[in-house]
């Protein structure tokens, strides 16, 4: 599958990778909402699960402590009645299935000869027998014991520590145990009951709220009352086993639960990252909920697992849809492209595929079918079109013809003088002129430009020739010839047009020239010693303008070896692209440096080449018409 | 058959000496790591390879019958307990010898609830101690201060501090310090004085007999004490396997404690252990100096009426 050729395959990729982005985005964000979604509800999953067991544990607790509570007046009021102390003792583990013992330790010596006197019964591990004995010797000193001295010093009900009894029971325990106070306030002994820690450890080791997570119970010194391993109970602490871990967050969270706060930590459980929450129980032992990260994105990760295999499979499905669906769409584009081709290598007549559907297709193949007949129809007309062109051109060129004709083409050959003049129009055809006639030593000479270009500058250049060389002829003056030529020229001119003149006689024996000058422009002079400048002379209006204008000549001499250059404005006005013109000034500069005895046909060659020079290849704006005379 | 005779031949004569009579000892307190160079000697064989059969009994924490007694009544050979209280023994006309000196540097210390700025601090207070002996160092420091304290005896004192029941309490740093540590996460340090760091470097741990046995048994002393030694000695070389022999003694008691601990008090003994003259342990006996005047402060104190020679205890 070439993707640069295959227009359906590109597109079809460029559609895939932009809905897959946009299907990567959607998912990726669906994963991060339902990621934290779980684990909000994790959060609150363990809560709830942390929750449940205080209060299955604090039922247990407020049962033992109102149990005690409720005996303790009878005790109270009976401190001399020994057999009804046992009694107590008794009922107290018989009644109440949570506890296992039950003890009326007394102050030593509260009796008299009497050191330790604790009536106390406890029920048989495996029997369930309730067994009464007398607490207390040198061996078994319980006035020194945690549950007997810490409720004495703190003077108010304390839960023990959990410990391992050895004194009957023969088991893991805690004593919840109540100072007993005389008439005057003064203690006189703890009463107390035992719970048995054994079904608490199982019934916390049963707490699971995902599948490897586990809950713990710390006593207010730290140490396990229930943990998953038995090793640790009543082993280790919370502390030592944060000793062994990278993450001090186990301290801390240590440190939290011992002062008996609430709360949720992230830590890393022997480098596996999980979440602890935790909370006090009202007896000060704290109880947490660890719970691995892992099983809580389990579920999660089957889902993306689930989703980016769905995903994948519906965007190679997607790539494929595409490019068939595509292909079958572009199919008439492709037609169209082969009829276009056609049409380009000059079948005007090919067949362009036929399309039913409305749409932009319809549009195209009407488009294509609009433009095959309108290049049908412009071949027709240019083909007419160039045919009127090539004889328009033809038949100009043969106007052009006759108008250079119509110029003298034989300059004359005398020692006296060198004349030469050349014109080269803008056009096929322009409106220069110029013309002379040898009449004895003397020469009659002249330089015109039509107003205008073309055509119509041509023909009325020809009728002012062939009037000037017909007037010029009949020996007048230049002042005479300028009035005929111009009432000729003015006869019918119904377009106004004119012509610019300078005509002159010069007298090649005497240098004598008369000269007029009809609205042309100045002549330049180059005197024998190269000098060059312009003859102003007198003016006088351009001829065809107004009938009966009365032109004025004048008479010069000029100097043997002077040269004479009569121009048209095509030379002093030839343009650059940029719009500067030669000027009046270089001509004269051209002038000046000008060889003086160089030949008049070097010399019109020589400033046409100079124009040329300066127009650097700009179209040539009007007609040049240059004339050299040397006088020799 | 020859070569038979000959392997025979050679097992007994490289057989070793056959032990004589067993020598039971007994250090002063339950199993643990306190007294873990004694477990090294025995499990690597050091005391058989001085040719003495040994039986490490241990002391249950009794609070009638004193592991002094023991040795008294011949129950023991041999014992471990501390400085002051053989000198407190001999007061009662039991002459304990000290053969050897284990302990450097005395480890009681006061964990209070409070910051302890000064002595003074404590004066008033309820402070937790053993109900079996072990605080007369403190006893020591609360007479020179004048202070007035009132003693809450205690078999384990660790919940009565962490309850709150007590302002403060006794504690050795090998021990129940550690114990509190890993009870609460930590104990600041401006809650902690040493009664070392206030003139009372009394060194503890020593091995002790009875005069009567140790002029009797010298030779058998001698190499018992030179067994324990080695066995310190690669006790502070292999902490790990020392730990672990160790754990397996405590386990067989069925004591409850746990491994970080017990590594922390083998440190921590080890510390205790360093001479601080010499900045090695090299298991000096107690200086003659140190000696006088822990005998003038315990005469002063009315501990002892009489007078105690360097000479007659120190061996």
């Amino acid at each position: 599958m070439n993707l640069k050729k295959n227009f359906a395959s590109r597109l079809s990729l460029r559609v895939m990778l932009v809905t897959a982005g946009l299907m990567f985005t959607v998912t990726l964000l669906s994963a991060l909402f339902a990621a934290a979604t779980v684990m909000r509800e994790a959060d609150t999953v363990a809560e709830k699960v942390l929750d449940n067991a205080i209060l299955e544990i604090e039922q247990v607790i407020t049962e033992v402590e109102r149990a005690v509570d409720n005996v303790d007046w009878m005790v109270e009021q009976h401190l001399n009645d020994e057999e009804f102390l046992f009694t107590v003792t008794r009922e107290l583990v018989q009644s109440n299935p949570n506890v296992i013992g039950s003890a009326v330790a007394f102050e030593p010596g509260y009796f008299k000869g009497r050191p330790y006197f604790a009536p106390y019964s406890y029920e048989g591990d495996e029997s369930h027998e309730i067994h009464s004995l007398q607490m207390g010797n040198e061996q078994y000193d319980y006035p020194t014991l945690d549950w007997y001295q810490i409720p004495k010093l703190l003077g108010r009900p304390y839960w023990s520590e959990p410990y391992y009894d050895d004194g009957g029971a023969g088991q893991r325990m805690s004593t919840y145990s109540m100072p007993l106070k005389d008439g005057d306030g003064q203690l006189i002994g703890i009463l107390t009951a035992d719970i048995s820690l054994d079904w608490l450890s199982e019934r916390v080791a049963s707490i699971k709220p995902y599948e490897n997570s586990y809950t713990l119970l710390i006593g207010r010194n730290g140490s396990y009352i229930a943990h998953p391993d038995p090793n640790k109970v009543l082993n280790e602490t919370i502390f030592t086993s944060a000793l062994e871990m990278t993450d001090t967050t186990a301290m801390r969270i240590g440190r939290e639960m011992i002062a008996g706060h609430r709360g949720m930590e992230m830590f890393l459980n022997d480098n596996e990252e999980s979440f602890m929450v935790y909370g006090p129980l009202s007896n000060g032992w704290s109880m947490g909920v660890v719970c691995t990260y892992k099983d809580i994105y389990h579920n999660v990760n089957v889902v993306i697992v689930i989703l980016a295999f769905l995903l994948l499979i519906g965007l190679v499905a997607l790539f494929f849809g595409i490019r068939s669906l595509i292909r079958k769409q572009t199919m008439p584009v492709v037609e169209f492209s082969n009829s276009a081709m056609t049409i380009a290598k000059g079948n005007f007549n090919a067949r362009i595929p036929e399309v039913k559907s409305k749409d932009e297709l319809k549009k195209l193949r009407d488009s294509l079918a609009y433009m095959q007949q309108s290049i049908n129809e412009y071949i027709v007309e240019l083909k007419s079109t160039t045919a009127a062109n090539e004889r328009y051109e033809s038949e100009l060129n043969i106007a052009r013809d006759i108008q250079m004709s119509l110029l003298p083409q034989n300059f004359p050959q005398r020692d006296d003088c060198s004349l030469h003049a050349m014109v080269q129009p803008a056009k096929e055809v322009g409106g220069d002129l110029y013309d002379f006639i040898e009449v004895g030593d003397s020469i009659f000479f002249m330089v015109g430009d039509v107003s205008g270009k073309g055509v119509p500058a041509a023909l009325f250049m020809a009728i002012a020739r062939a009037a000037f060389r017909f007037i010029g002829s009949l020996g007048l003056s230049m002042a005479e010839v300028m009035g005929r030529v111009n009432n000729c020229l003015c006869d019918g001119n119904k377009n106004e047009m004119f012509v610019t003149i300078f005509a002159g006689h010069l007298d090649l024996k005497t240098g004598e020239m008369r000269f007029c000058n009809a609205g042309h422009n100045p002549i330049v002079i180059v005197g024998p010693d190269g000098k060059a400048s312009f003859l102003r002379a007198k003016s006088n209006l351009p001829v065809g303008l107004f009938e009966n204008f009365p032109y004025e000549d004048e008479t010069i001499v000029v100097e043997r070896g002077s040269r004479l250059v009569i121009y048209t404005d095509g030379v002093t006005e030839a343009e650059r692209e940029d719009k500067s013109q030669f000027g009046e000034d270089r001509l004269l500069e051209w002038a000046g440096k000008l060889n003086p005895s160089v030949s008049s046909t070097s010399a019109v060659l020589d400033l046409y080449a100079h124009v040329k020079n300066f127009t650097r290849g700009a179209d040539q704006n009007d007609d040049i018409t240059i004339m050299s005379l040397l006088m020799k | 058959m020859r070569k038979i005779s000959l392997a025979l031949l050679l097992c007994f004569f490289f057989l070793p000496a056959r032990a004589q009579e067993v020598i039971y000892f007994m250090p002063q307190w339950t199993p643990q790591t306190q007294f873990a160079g004694y477990y090294v000697a025995l499990e690597k064989g050091f005391y058989a390879e001085e040719g003495l059969e040994v039986v490490i009994d241990h002391f249950g924490g009794s609070s009638t019958e004193s592991v002094i007694d023991k040795l008294v009544h011949r129950q023991e050979d041999i014992i471990t307990t501390q400085l002051v209280t053989a000198l407190l023994a001999r007061e009662k006309g039991i002459k304990l010898v000290n053969v050897l000196q284990t302990s450097q540097v005395n480890g009681l210390m006061c964990v209070a609830q409070f910051p302890i700025e000064s002595p003074q601090d404590l004066d008033g207070s309820k402070i937790g101690r053993w109900k079996v002996g072990f605080g007369e160092v403190c006893d020591m420091f609360c007479y020179k201060n004048g202070l007035e304290v009132q003693w809450i005896p205690y078999i384990h004192g660790i919940n009565l501090f962490v309850s709150g029941a007590v302002d403060a309490l006794l504690c050795y740093s090998y021990s129940e310090y550690l114990q509190l540590v890993l009870a609460t996460g930590g104990i600041s340090p401006k809650n902690v004085i040493r009664f070392r760091d206030y003139g009372f470097d009394y060194p503890e741990d020593g091995l002790y007999v009875t005069e009567q046995y140790y002029l009797k048994n010298k030779d058998r002393v001698d190499k018992f004490v030179r067994a324990s030694r080695r066995g310190w000695e690669y006790a502070a070389q292999h902490r790990e396997e020392a730990l672990e022999i160790s754990m397996r003694i405590i386990s067989s008691y069925n004591v409850a404690t746990n491994l970080p601990f017990q590594r922390m008090m083998l440190d921590e003994m080890l510390n205790l252990q360093v001479n601080p003259a010499t900045g090695v342990v090299d298991f000096a006996p107690v200086r003659r100096d140190v000696f006088a005047s822990l005998v003038a402060m315990m005469r002063e104190m009315g501990y002892l009426k009489t007078d105690v020679k360097y000479e007659e205890m120190i061996r």
